[in-house]
């Protein structure tokens, strides 16, 4: 069982395409066109964009520090409710 | 031009469709619904050019001119320093107290039922007490923030310590926490998000006016007071009397600052109308809703008038006042029918006509549309492209069994017709003895593409409230003819309506849980991968050793059976703490059970009805059938590939694909996927579910249905068995079958729904899509009765329908701003289909357009001779 938790575990890693922690980032999720506050707790988020499946549908992912995290694909702006879910 | 039906061979007949209303054949298509609203006066189609809507999508309000008020908050908040050091129930009384005496009171042009429950008609209230995190995300944003930000800031950094939220934690792992918050297994819990339902005992203060329960109140003091001071002092016995005296002196403070807010506008209605008004019509109606205003609800309502305005102030402080609550929930046409009669037929009190009724309701509904509710962002996703969920009853039978349609339902569906707004919903009660001339609007509000009224099965649901009676701990459960008066408490399930007994708080019942992540992480040893990245359930296992199906079932049951568990005690703790910290004396003073006993509506409970709702079910069930079928009874794939499949959101598995998808799907009358998703539903949603016992000592039953969860949860589950790619959205509600995989008519699929045994659930959405040339056609309402007769003796619990065109939702997502009116049910909820994302529309859009054919003419009994 070990081996296929493991195995989960580097898939949610693979999922995270370049995510990253970065103390102090300026270019965090937070300032970032695609993440929004999380659902219940505004310090953590969720992730909408740069990760569209090739459906164009939208998978998120939960940020946990939405404050420090960043990836490549950041863009400050805000999202538009109809490109959102 | 429209296009007409193609003519049916029907029993050795060709039948035509021509429109039932000639005229429509010309408009077309594209903009059908945008001719279809035709208030009923020129008041009320001016008060729906000028109302503030307050829709949101995606966690923002769609308007940008919303923003969140700072009274509530800062009177409240007031309130409950000064009364430092006193029992908490009176702290809550003056909190309600310092709101009600200080805040702005608002009157508007046009108007003919006042008050809104923020100091602008632009703004939201916020509750820190009930959640200090749905409040830091407000004043987070540059948006809505409350001003001044600092006093925001302060006032929420005081309830960080008070709120419920404070209280609840310690119970709680914090694993367990972040499990319930992130809203991908289980919905957050009330305590953390501060959202709730309750059903307002409306009628006591109907009948009795609020000054008479200000005299039941003091009475009771009184007589405890007069108990204590007896001779032959007996502690256990006299010394609770000191709780409820507490109470019921709260509930005299309640209803005293109620009747005073009430007074203050109608003093501000004398002021305008003697200083200001210049129109001597609209001066008249200025002084008459004074006069209203100063009575009403002291005293009892007389008229229609009366108990429209009552209604409005009730609802305000049940629902946003003295706490936040979602929800419309009473049984309109039964409540108003009194004062219908003396108003327009018997003209005793308030005359008018049956028109000048239309009228209010429609005043009514655009209140309602005008209401913002300061819900969290949970709140403000789930909900998409309406303001918060506003469902009333109409329909169905009165105590006495007779019809309780009557021209007061007419009135109520009339108004929802010609108005068109997307709230609030109505629920009709289906029962076979419901007068056909009401049932005729019912169709009317269909058809033209309102999305409600939903239907459900009366008798189904009357028993219901017989069932959950059995439970009550004070053996004071419904009555066979309070079984009678039930109502939705929110979109889906039935509570009792009435002077008491009614729901107060969600902690009873509602709040979800998700299948299809559920089914998810059943398959990655309760750990999900596809979204947070954290253990969400229990380990159950790697499946690649799951050498049966059952081993995967019963693994799936236990990931189950941790999240139920899970929230409904999160729940019952919730409950715990409302009743201490929460109280509500003016819920309180006008529930006669809370009166009589001198106890909290909270911590109350004579009724039990308990229920949560799984969401997106169908996702679950169809992946259990793909899998059943492909790896354990054809085995043409072992579980580690379909695990790599999933891991690689199908991308180079095309053709494995392809077979998952084309596995029978639910809601085609097939008796292999039927047999395994029947089972999953009673065995597991509602078997596992009625295991547990709740606050009320009554059993937890499944309500399936999805709000705009089924997106939500979309986005959080990744790819799953039955082929959904990650991050699509779920199956749209309750026991509707994944949308575009009902291939075989709508009748295949009530056969399928009616395979699961009503009784063993609380209730299950199904959404259906009807055709827009049959329904508008001339046989539309023969065809679509015959279709209901037949739902209802299947003994299926309910029905709602989208009758739109494809043309017409393409052609509003090309051109948003050319259709305001249009209307879509999206689940449980209707919406404006253009205060939606695309991801959301494009949801609606993929539900199959159920067209009739012979075959389902002959199932649903339909007379060919009937179809000239
Ligand atoms: S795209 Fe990157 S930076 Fe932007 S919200 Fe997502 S993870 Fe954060």
């Amino acid at each position: 069982m070990a081996e296929a938790v493991s195995k989960v575990k580097e898939l949610a890693e693979k999922r995270k395409v370049g995510v990253r922690v970065e103390s102090g980032t300026t270019k965090a999720c937070l300032k970032c066109r695609w993440g929004i506050e999380d659902p219940t707790d505004p310090s953590k988020g969720q992730c909408i964009g740069g990760h569209r499946t090739g459906m164009g549908g939208i998978w998120k992912r939960m940020i946990h520090d939405y404050y420090n995290t960043t990836c490549d694909h950041f863009e400050e702006g805000e999202v538009d409710f109809r490109d959102h879910v | 031009m429209a296009i007409r039906h193609k003519p049916i061979e029907y029993k050795g007949k060709s039948i035509e469709f021509p429109y039932e209303n000639p005229a429509e054949e010309t408009i077309e298509d594209e903009y059908l619904h945008e001719s279809l609203a035709k208030p009923t006066t020129e008041r009320t189609k001016r008060l729906k050019a000028r109302c503030r809507w307050k829709h949101t999508a995606a966690g923002e309000f769609v308007e940008s001119s919303v923003r969140a008020g700072m009274e509530r908050m800062r009177y409240w908040t007031e309130g409950h320093k000064a009364s430092d050091g006193n029992k908490e129930v009176l702290r809550r009384a003056n909190c309600l107290k310092t709101l009600l005496d200080k805040c702005t009171v608002v009157l508007q042009e046009d108007e003919l039922i006042i008050g809104y429950h923020a100091e602008d008609p632009s703004m939201i209230p916020l509750y820190p007490e009930l959640s200090f995190l749905a409040t830091q995300d407000y004043i987070q944003s540059p948006k809505y923030a409350p001003q001044p930000v600092e006093e925001a800031q302060e006032i929420n950094n005081y309830w960080m310590k008070h709120s419920l939220l404070s209280k609840c934690m310690p119970y709680f792992e914090p694993h367990e926490m972040g499990q319930m918050f992130q809203v991908s297994s289980m919905e957050a819990p009330s305590f953390a998000t501060g959202y709730n339902s309750i059903v307002p005992p409306y009628e006591t203060v109907a009948e009795d006016g609020l000054l008479k329960r200000i005299e039941l109140a003091q009475a009771n003091i009184d007589k405890a007071k007069a108990e204590l001071a007896a001779p032959h002092w007996n502690a256990p016995e006299r010394l609770p009397l000191l709780e409820k005296i507490d109470v019921w002196n709260s509930m005299i403070i309640a209803d005293k600052a109620v009747i005073s807010w009430a007074r203050r506008h109608g003093r501000l209605c004398k002021i305008v109308a003697e200083n200001f008004e210049t129109d001597p019509k609209r001066r008249e109606e200025l002084l008459a809703m004074s006069e209203i205003n100063q009575r009403i609800p002291a005293e009892p309502c007389q008229g229609l008038w009366d108990v429209m305005q009552m209604k409005w102030y009730v609802y305000l402080l049940c629902h946003a006042l003295e706490r936040y609550a979602s929800g419309f929930a009473h049984k309109e046409d039964k409540l108003c029918w009194p004062y219908y009669k003396a108003s327009v037929i018997d003209k005793t009190f308030q005359p008018m006509t049956h028109k000048d009724a239309v009228e209010l309701f429609e005043c009514e509904r655009l209140k309602c549309s005008e209401h913002g509710a300061g819900k969290s962002r949970a709140y403000r996703e789930i909900f998409p492209g309406s303001n918060d969920l506003f469902i009333l009853t109409v329909g169905g039978l009165n105590r006495d069994g007779t019809d309780g349609c009557n021209d007061c339902t007419d009135a109520i569906l009339e108004a929802a017709r010609n108005i068109r707004t997307t709230e609030p919903s109505i629920m009709f009660r289906w029962n076979p003895k419901g007068r056909l001339k009401t049932k005729r609007l019912v169709f009317e509000c269909v058809r033209d593409g309102l999305g409600f009224p939903s239907i459900k099965n009366d008798e189904l649901n009357s028993h219901q409230m017989l069932y959950y009676g059995r439970f009550s701990q004070n053996n004071n459960g419904a009555t066979p003819e309070e079984a009678h008066d039930w109502a939705n408490v929110l979109c889906m399930s039935a509570g009792l309506v009435g002077r008491r007994k009614t729901q107060k708080t969600r902690s009873e019942g509602g709040g979800s849980i998700f299948p299809a992540k559920i089914m998810e992480i059943t398959l990655n040893d309760g750990y999900d991968w596809s979204y947070s990245d954290t253990q969400l359930g229990p380990n159950t296992g790697d499946p690649r050793t799951f050498d049966t199906f059952d081993k995967l079932w019963e693994a799936f049951r236990t990931q189950y059976q941790y999240a139920m568990s899970l929230v409904i005690r999160a729940k019952d703790v919730s409950r715990y703490w409302e009743g201490r910290v929460l109280q509500m004396p003016f819920v309180s003073s006008i529930d006669d059970g809370c009166m009589e006993l001198g106890r909290d509506a909270n911590e109350l409970s004579e009724q039990p009805n308990g229920w949560h709702n799984p969401i997106t079910t169908v996702v679950a069930a169809n992946s259990l059938v793909a899998i059943k079928k492909l790896i354990y009874d054809d085995k043409k794939y072992t579980m580690e590939q379909l695990l790599d499949a999933l891991y690689a959101n199908w991308e180079g598995f095309e053709e494995m694909r392809r077979d998952f998808v084309n596995v029978p799907k639910w809601g085609n009358d097939d008796d292999y996927a039927d047999g395994v998703i029947k089972k999953f539903y009673e065995d597991i949603i509602a078997g596992e579910m009625r295991k547990i016992t709740n606050y009320s000592g009554g059993p937890v039953m499944p309500v399936g249905q999805a709000v705009g969860l089924y997106m939500e949860v979309g986005s959080r589950t990744g790819p799953t068995p039955d082929g959904r790619f990650g991050g699509e959205a779920c199956d749209d509600g309750g026991i509707s079958p994944y949308m575009g995989t009902d291939k075989k008519g709508p009748t295949a699929v009530l056969k399928s729904v009616s395979k699961v045994d009503s009784t063993t659930q609380k209730a299950n959405l199904l959404n259906q899509r009807l055709s827009v040339p049959i329904m508008r056609s001339r046989h539309g309402f023969k065809i679509w009765l015959a279709y209901m007769n037949t739902w209802h003796d299947l003994n299926i619990d309910h029905v709602q329908f989208n009758c739109v065109s494809n043309a017409e939702l393409l052609a509003a997502q090309r051109e948003p701003e050319k259709h305001q009116d249009l209307i879509i049910r999206v689940s449980g909820f209707s919406a404006r289909f253009v205060d939606i994302s695309k991801y959301g529309q494009d949801t609606i859009i993929a539900r199959n357009e159920q067209d009739f054919g012979a075959e389902d003419f002959d199932f649903l009994n339909v007379n060919a001779d009937d179809l000239v």
